[in-house]
């Protein structure tokens, strides 16, 4: 490495090379302060392990066997939705709840892979054989939302859908 | 067809050297990293077919195929361009970046034909058993998530494809061996460096294949009475996004190959270079853990340190080779005197050469599109507004069908001139084919990120304007699949191009003499030591944009985030 011509160009690099090197890290530690900030100070949490069950009986596993797939008012504005997916239909398909509910949606699914996405809000999670999904929304404007089954579960996948009308009788 | 005319150009050791990249060329190499190249562009042909029938569909205004039709081609196209496109090319590459960048013969030479005819096989088998599928044999996709079933012949074929690919890079391994025997204190040049990190990362992928396809298959056929559904997602991800790692670090590896060869770049840093590639091979598979951030699952702990802490890793790494390689090819540049100001370099460079505008995009569209929606969707809470959406597809095209397509399309330019010895055909074809097909997926990429994140429609579908017995649909997005559609044709037909550029080439191709193959660069070495000469101050501005576009893009999906979560509100 006596060669100036090269030394010298190293030298440069190595300046460039720091300046864009730390402006890089700086960004991804603030990435990463965001993420934490989010998910410890502001709870923007994902929905977690919500416990398994054999996916061979889910019809006789609770909540899925009683009281079975509905939606039930669990309090004043507050409402659960047991939801069943199964190869291609989900149950209930339609779901409605006053506007300013806070809605818990308890779900998993019968068979195979299926996909819970309701249009216009952040639940978007996975229905898993042998996994429970739990997930809360509250929804505040009348309206109507669809969901779409969004992972492939066989030939009637596109025909798996339902809508949730949110309707403005509520109380609050 | 002129394929046995071409002068004998090896010596008596079997080896020729390359006048171009100064490499010698041995027999044994050589022949097999055709038979890879063709077999890929062979699978892109299909793949491409494929493509266009996909993309008529989804673009409902002409709704080509039915549903059971469109599943089909779908996994048709996967696995021909996702797959097969990909992972012949990458063996072609792993010998380019072994034993042809190292001057050695390909060792064992009878292994890679056995790996070629184990991995065409099994492609066949594969393909043979999505043609053939129908109910109760769902078809794959790229995913074939256990518990639904697909044709027994599906799984055998993938665990016989993972075996192929294996054996077909066992010559490269026993390259590098044999070089770090014979010469242990010299260091591995820093493409065959590229390579072998890009092999070790494929064979964490293909044996994460292996433990997910093996019990998969026994399952199917009925020897193990059942599969967890949890179990397959997390491990199918270890192939199923392993595999696209390593397209990228194999694109990497082009990258600097090809900005070397066709640009007149130089390393500007090899440690620093080396480093991030190391940096790859300890952090990027546990990035993989993303696909299954919207699982019940897992934990926040486990989400928080795979996809974001760990991802970070390879992250940095990435942005280190988006400054190197251009920071390479601008210092080159000024330095041969090829152009001076803040883009003078980038301004006199040979657009006109399809190696070296293919790359190019490559790199530019990689970074813009795949690398910035990378980084926003592997994030925890912002992969909530892109799960499963058409913004999904729309990342993985901006990574692969612009970023590493693009740069194995310029790797396939130069070999046609560097292996074949053949000159273009339509050259005029040639030069415009990496604009024409960067524009065209470019702007299919866009779209299908907007449909996606926009309107939330879902990927994998082949009927959303039309949900019957409800009142709300997704017909707004429909221009916008207008768009798509329109350009999806381009984009195939671009393809076609290269392949017609390709093909046409090697069949009635003039054999071209190596003074008059590529640009060289060996005359212009200037000697000096002028700041001028060295500044990188172009590539700071470009990669500070860059910086600038991803953290732009972070905070205006974390506002899009907010009013869904009601933060704030």
């Amino acid at each position: 490495m006596e060669d100036p011509v090269v030394q010298r160009r190293e030298e440069i690099a190595e300046i460039y090379e720091k300046g864009f090197l730390a402006l890089s890290a700086v960004m991804l530690v603030a990435f990463l302060g965001a993420l934490a900030y989010a998910a410890f100070a502001m709870n923007i949490e994902l929905p977690s392990d919500e416990g398994q069950l054999n996916p061979r009986e889910v019809r006789q596993t609770e909540p899925f066997s009683d009281p079975g797939p509905g939606v039930y008012q669990t309090g004043p504005n507050e409402y659960r939705v047991v939801l069943m997916s199964s190869a291609w239909r989900f149950n209930p398909a339609e779901i409605e709840v006053p506007a300013g509910s806070e809605v818990t949606f308890v779900g998993t699914s019968a068979d195979v892979l299926h996909g819970f996405h309701i249009e216009g809000t952040r639940v978007n999670v996975m229905m898993i054989p042998g996994q429970v999904t739990k997930i809360t929304y509250t929804f505040r404007e009348p309206g109507q939302h669809d969901f779409v089954c969004h992972e492939y579960c066989g030939i009637g996948h596109h025909q798996m859908y339902g809508e949730l009308t949110v309707t403005s009788g509520g109380e609050g | 067809m002129n394929l046995a005319l071409l002068s004998a150009p090896y010596d008596e050791d079997g080896f020729r050297s390359c006048s171009v990249t100064g490499l010698k060329l041995h027999r044994s190499a050589e022949r097999p990293v055709k038979l890879f190249v063709i077999t890929a562009v062979v699978a892109m042909v299909l793949g491409g077919i494929a493509a266009l029938l996909v993309a008529l569909t989804r673009w409902e205004a002409v709704g080509l195929l039915p549903a059971a039709d469109f599943y089909k081609w779908l996994s048709v196209h996967a696995w021909s361009l996702l797959i097969f496109w990909m992972v012949f090319m990458e063996i072609a590459i792993l010998y380019v970046g072994g034993p042809m960048v190292l001057g050695r013969k390909l060792p064992a030479p009878k292994l890679a034909w056995t790996g070629w005819s184990l991995m065409v096989g099994s492609a066949g088998l594969i393909l043979y058993a999505v043609w053939v599928s129908s109910p109760p044999n769902y078809q794959p996709l790229l995913t074939s998530y256990a518990p639904l079933e697909s044709h027994p012949l599906f799984y055998l074929g993938a665990i016989l494809f993972i075996l192929g690919a294996v054996v077909a890079a066992l010559p490269f391994f026993t390259s590098i061996w044999q070089e770090k025997v014979e010469n242990p204190d010299r260091s591995l040049p820093l493409v065959t460096f590229g390579a072998f990190m890009t092999s070790i990362i494929a064979l964490e992928a293909l044996l994460g294949g292996l433990i997910t396809y093996v019990p998969t298959f026994l399952w199917r056929i009925g020897a193990l009475e059942s599969i967890d559904a949890s179990w397959y997602r997390q491990m199918y991800w270890t192939i199923g996004h392993g595999t696209q790692q390593i397209n990228l670090v194999a694109m990497i590896t082009v990258w600097y190959f090809m900005t070397y060869v066709a640009g007149g770049a130089e390393v500007i840093s090899e440690k620093v270079s080396r480093s991030a590639f190391i940096l790859y091979v300890f952090f990027i598979n546990l990035g993989a853990a993303h696909h299954i951030l919207a699982d019940p699952v897992v934990s926040s702990g486990w989400r928080m340190w795979n996809c974001s802490y760990a991802t970070y890793g390879a992250v940095l790494a990435s942005l280190i080779h988006a400054f190197s390689i251009p920071a390479g090819l601008e210092v080159g540049r000024r330095r041969k005197g090829l152009g001076d100001g803040w883009f003078g370099w980038l301004k006199s460079a040979p657009w006109s050469d399809p190696g070296f505008s293919a790359t190019t995009f490559s790199i530019i569209l990689f970074g813009f599109m795949g690398g910035i929606t990378g980084v926003l969707m592997g994030q925890m809470q912002l992969n909530t507004l892109r799960h499963n959406t058409f913004a999904v597809p729309g990342h993985f095209h901006g990574t692969v069908a612009v970023g590493t397509t693009l740069a194995f399309m310029g790797f396939a330019f130069y070999g046609i001139k560097l292996l074949f010895r053949r000159d273009w055909v339509a050259k005029w074809m040639a030069k415009a084919q990496p604009f024409f097909y960067a524009g065209a997926m470019g702007i299919v990429v866009l779209a299908m990120m907007d449909i996606g994140i926009i309107y939330g429609v879902p990927r994998r579908h082949p009927s959303v304007m039309d949900l019957p017995g409800t009142a709300f649909d997704f017909s707004a997005s429909a221009p916008l699949f207008g768009v798509m559609g329109v350009t999806a044709v381009l984009a195939v037909l671009a393809g076609a191009a290269f392949v017609i550029v390709a093909v046409g080439s090697l069949l009635f191709g003039e054999e071209t003499r190596p003074s008059e193959m590529l640009p060289d660069y060996s005359g212009l070495e200037t000697v000096g030591t002028s700041a001028h000469l060295t500044s990188m101050r172009g590539t700071a501005a470009l990669t500070a944009f860059l910086l600038f576009v991803l953290g732009l893009f972070y905070a205006v999906d974390w506002m899009w985030l907010a009013r869904l979560w009601e933060f704030g509100a």
